[in-house]
């Protein structure tokens, strides 16, 4: 059975389920027991589950990095939260240093199960220190999973599923995104990590968005629908480790590529896209070049109008997949 | 400098040749002499040999491609050049010449000659700018329009696959992209346009109507060989009006000589065949009735009829894909064994395609063979511009009836064509007569 959840209420049942089907997953982060989370995700399960469970911490990235990393290693499966993704910056040597390497320098005789959700994105007025997107900077990193999810359904799914798996996983949340709705299946389900989808079959021109943009994506597909441009819209889903195989076969066939996301253009992943798609097959059913739409090269303004102009909204994937498609003709 | 490697003019006719296959790959090394490629002619398959020995490279025609004689079909690039290619950066500057390291790469990268160049450095030494002057100062020369337009065409990556898919050249296509840039569809448009070009040709030339219902084999246009001999025969058969005169042949004294000869003709390195009998016979009758032994050409306006001395027998031989003809020179002058030798050869190397275009053109009478197969008489076309050609059938016995009783015989039928214009029939019927009393009573061969 299906029902129409907010983004927020599915990841909040993902952890319900799975704390209640394994005591050893339990929560730790600043605000998550008492006040129910900033973005309140976690709303309930203090009440629920306890305090034993549900762990308030002091405000310090590093320690909640740490304590994920210490409790996984022996035998735990924590379940993190960094309240906004620019902290993250405040737990790297956890996360980049220990977490990512130690399963690989104890020879494997050590794994590190843990999830640290974050919610990324600007959008919310929260100015430059908090409405980063840094999950580039742990695609970089080997030893690290990076899962972003785009829809209710997909982030209860992909979050079980990161529980389950014994690598540490940044569960990247945005935060535009908790209170979109979809349709959620009830119960206990995983989707694999590294499963790329296909959201919208099309053949003129392929965009390959991610987290926020997906959903920006989709929308743009459907005006452009009106002007008989068929768009598909692919989303990775996982960016770390990619399954890259669904994007290029999905170039192949529109021969144009629109990459997504909202995270600075230079250095960010549509880089990497960009790259795995010209190092392909692919290559030689490009009709066009490969094209980036990304945030602007800044830090997230403060005022309103500025920071909708850093991001790409609707408008401008609108814009940028009819010049392409038109350049392509 | 690299040595061209051209589509080389292997007879004094031959105007193009068609690549069969490269049997080097581009970038592979060759020796002097090595076999390159395969080329068709009109009128048989040869072998082109490496000019020079190096690296082959810049291979501008694949398979299939028709090219004109003498045009360059790919580069040989001598073995210092590649080497200093691939040791760029060591590659030492000439004796005496002073040279600043980066000029020194600069020059070994674009091939300017240091030694033409002035340094303009401290004690005349050569600098980055020296020889970015010479390389300006030798722009105009070294452009080479074809090759830098290639290189230089806006095309994405699709229409680039699609273009060497279907072996369409981008420089010649326009492109509807930004800048000019040729993309996918441009190459389909040229693609479906050739098509139909393609299909309304090979329509015209089988004679199908557009729209055929139930038409679904793909036809293959004429190539090589095959192209010369449609042309040929077609253009014999409307223009020389053919006569035809059959006999019949009695065997009996050539089986008998045949079981005598056998031995000895094989000593000499041949087989003592029916066709090496009628060969033989068939040169001493020209002999003695000349004027089958011509040809008829049209020079300009004019018919011109040319009557040979020598006979140049050919022999028409059924190769896999098609009919060779290689020409037994001064056939008159050979004794069977000779003859019987010579024959052997030309039709074996005709089989393995290793005759040479001399050995196959140049003939004055034909002899086409088909008594190997239960045909008992047939008539051929006429081998322009020869006025005359001799169609053999089947030998087998028949009943024969010697005044009194029927005895049986081994019997042969030839056909003997001849070109109207010039043969009248009481000639051509001479020429059979004295054949069929050459091979009845071969005897008279030692006159």
């Amino acid at each position: 059975m299906s029902r129409e959840l907010t983004y927020a209420e599915a990841v909040r049942e993902a952890i319900d389920l799975a704390m209640a089907r394994d005591e050893r997953v339990f929560l730790v982060g600043e605000d998550v027991g008492v006040y129910g989370g900033a973005f309140g995700v976690t709303d309930g399960l203090y009440q629920k589950y306890g305090p034993e469970r549900v762990r308030d911490t002091p405000i310090s990235e590093a320690v909640i990095a740490g304590v994920a990393t210490g409790a996984a290693l022996t035998g735990m499966r924590p379940i993190a939260e960094i309240q906004f993704m620019d902290f993250i910056t405040l737990s790297m040597e956890q996360l980049v240093l220990q977490a990512a390497k130690l399963r690989f320098m104890l020879g494997g005789k050590v794994q590190v199960p843990f999830v640290l959700r974050t919610p990324a994105g600007a959008g919310t007025g929260a100015a430059a220190q908090h409405s980063e997107s840094l999950e580039n900077w742990f695609v970089h990193v080997p030893g690290l999973k990076v899962v972003m999810p785009s829809t209710p359904a997909d982030a209860k799914g992909l979050l079980l599923a990161s529980i389950e798996d014994p690598n540490p996983v940044i569960f990247v949340e945005h935060k535009l995104l908790y209170r979109t709705k979809g349709a959620v299946p009830e119960g206990y389900y995983t989707i694999p990590l590294s499963q790329t989808e296909v959201k919208r079959p099309g053949r003129d021109l392929t965009i390959v968005a991610t987290s926020l943009m997906v959903v920006r994506a989709l929308e743009a597909a459907e005006r452009l629908a009106k002007e008989g441009v068929e768009v598909e819209v692919v989303d990775p889903r996982t960016l770390k480790p990619l399954d890259a195989e669904p994007i290029i076969r999905s170039v192949c066939k529109t021969g144009r590529v629109l990459i997504v996301h909202e995270a600075c253009k230079t250095g960010g992943f549509g880089g990497e896209l960009a790259a795995v798609i010209a190092e392909s097959e692919a290559f030689d059913y490009l009709d066009a070049p490969i094209r980036r739409l990304a945030g602007l090269d800044i830090p997230v303004p403060y005022n309103r109008e500025l920071e909708r102009r850093m991001v790409p909204q609707v408008e401008d994937i609108v814009d940028a997949a009819r010049r392409l498609v038109k350049e392509a003709r | 400098m690299a040595t061209p490697v051209i589509m080389p003019k292997f007879g004094m006719a031959q105007e193009e040749g068609t690549i069969i296959r490269w049997l080097k790959q581009e970038g592979e090394r060759v020796e002097k002499g090595e076999t390159l490629l395969e080329v068709q002619t009109d009128k048989i398959d040869m072998e082109v040999e490496a000019p020079a020995s190096g690296v082959l490279t810049d291979v501008r025609y694949g398979p299939d491609a028709t090219v004109p004689v003498t045009t360059v079909i790919a580069l040989i690039a001598a073995p210092e050049e590649v080497a200093a290619a691939e040791a760029r950066p060591s590659s030492a500057p000439s004796a005496g010449v002073r040279v600043s390291p980066v000029a020194q790469r600069m020059a070994a990268a674009t091939g300017v000659d240091l030694t033409q160049v002035t340094g303009s450095g401290p004690q005349g030494r050569i600098v980055k700018s020296d020889v970015a002057g010479a390389l300006q100062a030798q722009a105009p020369q070294r452009a080479q329009p074809q090759e830098d337009e290639t290189r230089r065409v806006r095309a994405t990556p699709a229409a680039r696959r699609l273009a060497r898919e279907h072996g369409i050249a981008l420089a010649a296509l326009t492109g509807s992209g930004p800048q000019g840039r040729i993309q996918a569809a441009d190459v389909e448009k040229a693609l479906s346009s050739e098509k139909r070009g393609e299909r309304r040709e090979k329509e015209e030339a089988i004679g199908v109507q557009p729209g055929t219902p139930g038409e679904t084999a793909v036809g293959e246009p004429l190539r090589g060989k095959r192209r010369t001999i449609a042309s040929r025969l077609s253009q014999s058969w409307q223009n020389a009006p053919h006569i035809f005169l059959t006999t019949s042949i009695d065997l009996t004294r050539i089986d008998a000589l045949t079981k005598e000869l056998a031995d000895d003709v094989e000593a000499a390195g041949g087989r003592l065949t029916l066709t090496v009998w009628i060969a033989r016979a068939v040169a001493a009758a020209l002999q003695r009735h000349p004027r089958l032994n011509a040809w008829l050409r049209l020079d300009g306006e004019q018919l011109v009829y040319t009557q040979h001395e020598s006979v140049h027998l050919g022999v028409a031989v059924a190769v896999e894909d098609g009919l060779l003809v290689p020409v037994v020179r001064n056939a008159e002058t050979l004794g069977l064994a000779a003859l019987a030798a010579r024959i052997g050869d030309l039709s074996a190397r005709a089989r393995t395609g290793q005759l040479t275009p001399d050995e196959v053109s140049g003939g004055s009478f034909t002899l086409s063979n088909l008594g190997m197969y239960p045909v008992e008489h047939f008539t051929a076309i006429l081998n322009p511009p020869e006025v005359a050609i001799l169609a053999v059938g089947r030998a087998q016995v028949q009943p024969f009836w010697n005044g009194a009783a029927f005895e049986p015989r081994r019997m042969m039928q030839v056909t003997l064509s001849a070109d109207h214009r010039v043969i009248d029939g009481a000639i051509a019927a001479a020429f059979l007569a004295e054949l069929k009393r050459l091979l009845e009573e071969p005897a008279r061969l030692l006159l």
